[in-house]
């Protein structure tokens, strides 16, 4: 039965991404083909129209990208009503959304790929940051869709207005301290090892991401039906 | 076999207000009951905390002792049609079939094509288009149709016209006989789902103040009229929730056993009130 539910979780987010999808292309790249013809009727020149129409693949799959983010972003209490209202749970919503969200990161990924191979050659380094940019990405949009996803009307206001300017706030005092802190830092062998070395980044980025995994995953266990 | 769905101790709290304080019941399988209350009483809450959608404060909700929180395979037996609409705007009739089918298995697709002819309804029609009565409609051929142990219907007659209302009744007698299974009304329209409910909860200032059988609790409902002395004399002792004065007479609405040695004078008369009006004398602000 948990299966089951999973894979409706899983189905009804493709099929929702999906709807999503065609409606995003059919406006986005319409939008951009309408601009082109108008270009060519005014200028009549055809091989600039043509060589404006091979930027369609790259624009679909910047769309794609912001599809989604989007969706992730858009969608947590949506997908939290119908699948309560079908009998299930959280821990079933959160499995099925995660799979999902590594599937289409995947899927959205792969398709950025070939694209970029019209115009570079492959370079798996390039390819592998950018798909760890991408699972960063879609899961921090998921961990802040389901933060706002408990929030009602209001809150989502005041969180969303305040908590960007704290970030900033202190962000700011952080720079400013370490300002201070210069002299004394580049002074320090240990310091100056950990900021050149390569495994740094890779330590944050990895910190980062479990702690946008719990937030995000905290957040799903935590919802419920809002009175607003 | 279905196993009782428990209600333990349960509290919610908005901030420092009190919406439900340590509600406890039993539902047995198989069973009609309604949920009975003013507004504001937590009807709706309690609802939406034993479907899960919303945690309680304190307590839990069990189905064979195991807590329904987080439990697919308990969930699965509890489908609760509410007065808000859950699901996707963009969502047909159709679909909302198909995903009761996916999440709780074996839909009756006959009964809900049937329910859909007597409803006036096409399948094929979106949910966010429907008007409010037509919305009702459609969200109780899910919950007829459905294959869980307990259906819990919050408001299931809102909007609908008397046809639809009476069409409503009959069908839900019938799945019931054809497939015995719980169910509970949370209604407003006493008088119509009367004759219907096995089992009344009457819900006052956050309590349950009533679990009993309707049969039962009706026939300690006695409404006793006559000169004003004589009823005094007579319900002495008895737990009276109201009285009237038409002129001389007096009638006494209790709420009590009458035992036998109790005389009867001559120009006393007594007789039964209906669940309605019980409910009105519970909560109309008196201390029962």
């Amino acid at each position: 039965m948990k299966n089951q539910k999973r894979n409706l979780v899983i189905s009804t987010m493709f099929q929702q991404a999906g709807d999503a999808t065609g409606i995003a292309l059919g406006w986005g790249l319409g939008i951009v083909l309408i601009i082109y013809l108008l270009e060519l009727i005014i200028s009549h020149n055809l091989e600039s129209f043509l060589v404006s129409l091979q930027a369609l693949p790259g624009i679909a799959s910047s769309i794609l990208n912001i599809l989604l983010m989007a969706l992730f972003l858009a969608t947590p209490y949506t997908d939290f009503k119908w699948a309560i209202q079908n009998g299930i749970s959280r821990k079933t919503l959160w499995q099925g959304r995660i799979l999902s969200l590594f599937l289409m990161t995947l899927v959205v990924w792969f398709i950025a790929q070939l694209v970029d191979l019209m115009n570079t050659p492959f370079d798996l380094a390039s390819a592998w940051h950018s798909l760890l940019w991408y699972f960063g990405l879609s899961l921090t949009m998921m961990a802040i869709g389901n933060g706002f996803a408990l929030l009602n009307r209001r809150w989502k206001w005041i969180v969303g207005i305040g908590l960007p300017m704290a970030c900033l706030v202190l962000l700011m005092m952080l720079a400013y301290s370490l300002v201070g802190l210069i002299p004394a830092l580049s002074a320090s062998g240990v310091f100056k090892s950990i900021i050149i070395s390569n495994v740094t980044g890779w330590v944050i980025l990895v910190i980062y991401l479990i702690i946008v995994y719990a937030l995000a995953r905290f957040f799903n266990n935590k919802l419920q039906l809002r009175r607003d | 076999m279905m196993d009782q769905l428990i209600v333990k101790n349960i509290v919610k709290k908005y901030r420092r207000q009190t919406v439900l304080d340590n509600i406890s019941f039993i539902l047995e399988p198989a069973k009609i009951y309604g949920l009975l209350g003013r507004n504001g009483a937590g009807k709706t809450t309690l609802l939406n905390i034993m479907s899960n959608r919303i945690f309680p404060t304190s307590g839990e909700v069990q189905i064979g002792n195991e807590d329904v929180n987080n439990n697919d395979d308990l969930l699965s037996k509890i489908f609760l049609m509410s007065e808000v609409n859950l699901y996707p705007r963009h969502m047909k009739i159709s679909q909302t079939f198909d995903l009761a089918d996916a999440a709780y298995n074996n839909f009756d697709y006959d009964l809900a094509n049937r329910l859909l002819k007597v409803f006036g309804l096409n399948d094929r029609m979106k949910i966010t288009n429907l008007s409010t009565g037509q919305r009702t409609a459609s969200k109780l051929i899910v919950a007829l149709a459905v294959n869980a142990d307990y259906v819990l219907l919050d408001e299931p007659i809102l909007g609908l016209d008397a046809n639809h209302r009476d069409s409503f009744y009959k069908e839900l007698v019938k799945t019931y006989q054809e497939r015995p299974r719980t169910f509970v009304l949370s209604t407003h329209l006493i008088e119509e789902i009367q004759q219907l409910v096995e089992h009344v909860l009457i819900m006052d200032q956050h309590h349950i103040i009533i679990n009993e059988d309707t049969e039962g609790l009706l026939a300690k409902a006695y409404a006793i009229s006559g000169p004003e002395k004589m009823v005094d004399e007579y319900t002495a002792g008895l737990k009276v929730l109201k009285t009237e004065m038409m002129g001389n007479i007096k009638t006494a609405y209790l709420l009590d056993r009458l035992d036998e040695q109790r005389v009867i004078p001559d120009q006393v008369k007594i007789g039964h009130y209906d669940l309605q009006h019980l409910f009105i004398y519970l909560t109309n602000g008196g201390e029962y």
